[in-house]
């Protein structure tokens, strides 16, 4: 194995776990999230040579799983995967399970690229600047994105807790 | 559960801690596929030709990079293009004729994505307050690069279709159903006079038949690059300027604006692009209140510029205010909107 090879193994071995966690909030779905990191990892070998360029890795990869994610939005090809079936999430946290269903339910139900900006705001722990970057997007959008996502997910919320 | 913002990060982590199966990851197989990929775009740049440029474009564009110029235009993503005539960076690869009624609104664009070069969309209506309150029918027109046939998702199958305008056509259906509809969905390709195969994938259809409905589009849809009218004419950028990036949506998540049109423009670096963004003067004041744009009002039109570090770039002649007054606004009737949408200077 090449040096270049070498490199890549190590580094997508080690980030897969985080890349499949961030790719999961962005889908609500652990195949379709394996299917985006594997899309990513094929992504970022083919541009291996860029990372000694790149600021962050971390955020270079991070950047190609979110487009890849927004892409399929438009190709919309993961929705012919979902009429076959849906697949069987695993078990939810222990922590609150009501609240945790909830929370992803208000979290599926925005827009592309409100959920993108919310994970990565408030997953990912990025600034406005850096989340723009991540999507191709001006800092504003990121803020009136972000601004929607969030007050769509408290109204989706509020009322159950009303009720609750 | 009460909503909190503050604590949304934590919340986000337990989900994402929750027990998932097993990783169906696979880092070996990324480096044969990457490599596979490498050694057909430097295959590709040996051959030269629009078939080589646009697997050139589609590769560049799946690593979210900017590529040149719409496609037909024969820019390639690995070098800049001079313009030397007025364009349009909107150009479809082709257009509807007949859309049923739930889904009237056409929309078309142009965005960085894997292999795709761009699309038509007949879409249906949804809440226009940036929720997503039910599932707008949605019929996506695309063509497949020259040379390419069709090629089922892993799976699926082709099976034979009733021809259209003469000419051979495939359903793609689940091989245990063998059924078009698939659920108010389905999925049609059918090849076009030029030779090149076109593809109709819809979802959220009404209760008419999926096929006579797919078959229907299909059949009055003219298939080839096709200049969408813009309501703007933008002069003041270099002729070697690109643009990754082009949208025209109806209806839109904005308020009061039953149309938006997204543009991007860009040389060298990735991140060193400009945004144009024009709507209706009607959208609704504060919607995008947030953003650092530059603006004005013409002739009925919103115009905002704006960059992701929030300066204008080195390519833009007297900075946003400058782009501002090169972009002029033809209004709100598209009859006189232009497809000579980028003077060249």
């Amino acid at each position: 194995m090449s040096d270049r090879d070498a490199h890549f193994t190590d580094y997508a071995t080690a980030k897969t776990p985080w890349l499949r966690k961030v790719a999961f909030l962005l889908c609500q779905d652990w195949h379709r999230a394996d299917d985006l990191v594997q899309t990513t990892l094929t992504r970022l070998y083919v541009h291996w040579h860029r990372v000694t360029r790149v600021e962050s890795i971390d955020g270079y990869a991070r950047t190609i799983l979110v487009n890849a994610f927004l892409a399929e939005q438009r190709t919309v090809w993961w929705k012919r995967v979902s009429l076959k079936g849906e697949s069987a999430d695993a078990a939810m946290p222990d922590l609150d399970v009501a609240a945790s269903v909830d929370l992803r339910a208000a979290l599926a139900a925005l827009p592309p690229r409100q959920r993108a900006s919310i994970v990565l705001r408030y997953y990912c722990d990025l600034s406005v600047d850096e989340t723009a970057a991540a999507l191709h997007c001006a800092p504003g959008t990121v803020k009136s994105q972000t601004s929607r996502g969030l007050e769509t997910m408290r109204r989706a919320l509020d009322p159950h807790s009303v009720n609750s | 559960m009460q909503f909190d913002a503050d604590s949304l990060s934590s919340a986000l982590g337990a989900i994402a801690e929750q027990d998932a199966p097993p990783s169906g990851v696979d880092a070996d197989r990324a480096r044969v596929d990457g490599r596979r990929t490498l050694r057909r775009r430097r295959t590709a740049a040996g051959l030269g030709g629009t078939g080589a440029v646009a697997l050139v474009a589609a590769l560049a564009l799946s690593a979210g990079h900017v590529f040149g110029g719409a496609p037909g235009t024969g820019a390639a993503a690995t070098r800049q293009v001079v313009r030397t005539a007025d364009w349009d960076p909107l150009v479809a690869p082709g257009t509807f004729g007949w859309l049923p009624a739930n889904a009237p609104n056409v929309n078309y664009l142009i965005a960085p994505g894997p292999g795709q070069g761009s699309q038509a969309l007949g879409k249906g209506s949804e809440v226009s307050d940036g929720t997503v309150g039910h599932d707008p029918a949605m019929i996506w027109l695309s063509v497949l690069d020259a040379g390419q046939s069709p090629a089922p998702q892993s799976g699926d199958t082709l099976i034979a279709a009733p021809k259209v305008n003469n000419r051979p056509a495939f359903w793609e259906v689940d091989p245990a159903q063998r059924n078009p509809d698939r659920g108010r969905a389905g999925v049609l390709y059918f090849q076009s006079p030029s030779g090149r195969w076109a593809e109709i994938n819809a979802y959220y259809l009404g209760t008419d038949p999926v096929a006579q409905t797919l078959l229907h589009v299909a059949k009055s849809a003219h298939i080839g690059d096709t200049a969408v009218p813009l309501p703007v004419r933008i002069s003041g950028l270099p002729a070697d300027v690109i643009a990754p990036v082009a949208q025209l949506t109806r209806p839109t998540t904005i308020k009061g604006a039953a149309w938006e049109v997204d543009l991007s423009f860009s040389m060298g670096a990735e991140n060193d692009s400009v945004q144009v963004q024009v709507l209706p003067a009607t959208a609704t004041p504060g919607a995008n209140s947030e953003i650092d744009q530059h603006c004005k009002i013409s002739n009925g039109l919103l115009i905002c510029v704006s960059t992701m570090n929030g300066r204008a770039p080195w390519y833009v002649a007297g900075g946003f205010d400058g782009l501002l007054r090169d972009i002029t606004s033809l209004g709100m009737d598209p009859a006189h909107w232009t497809t000579d949408v980028v003077t060249v200077r």
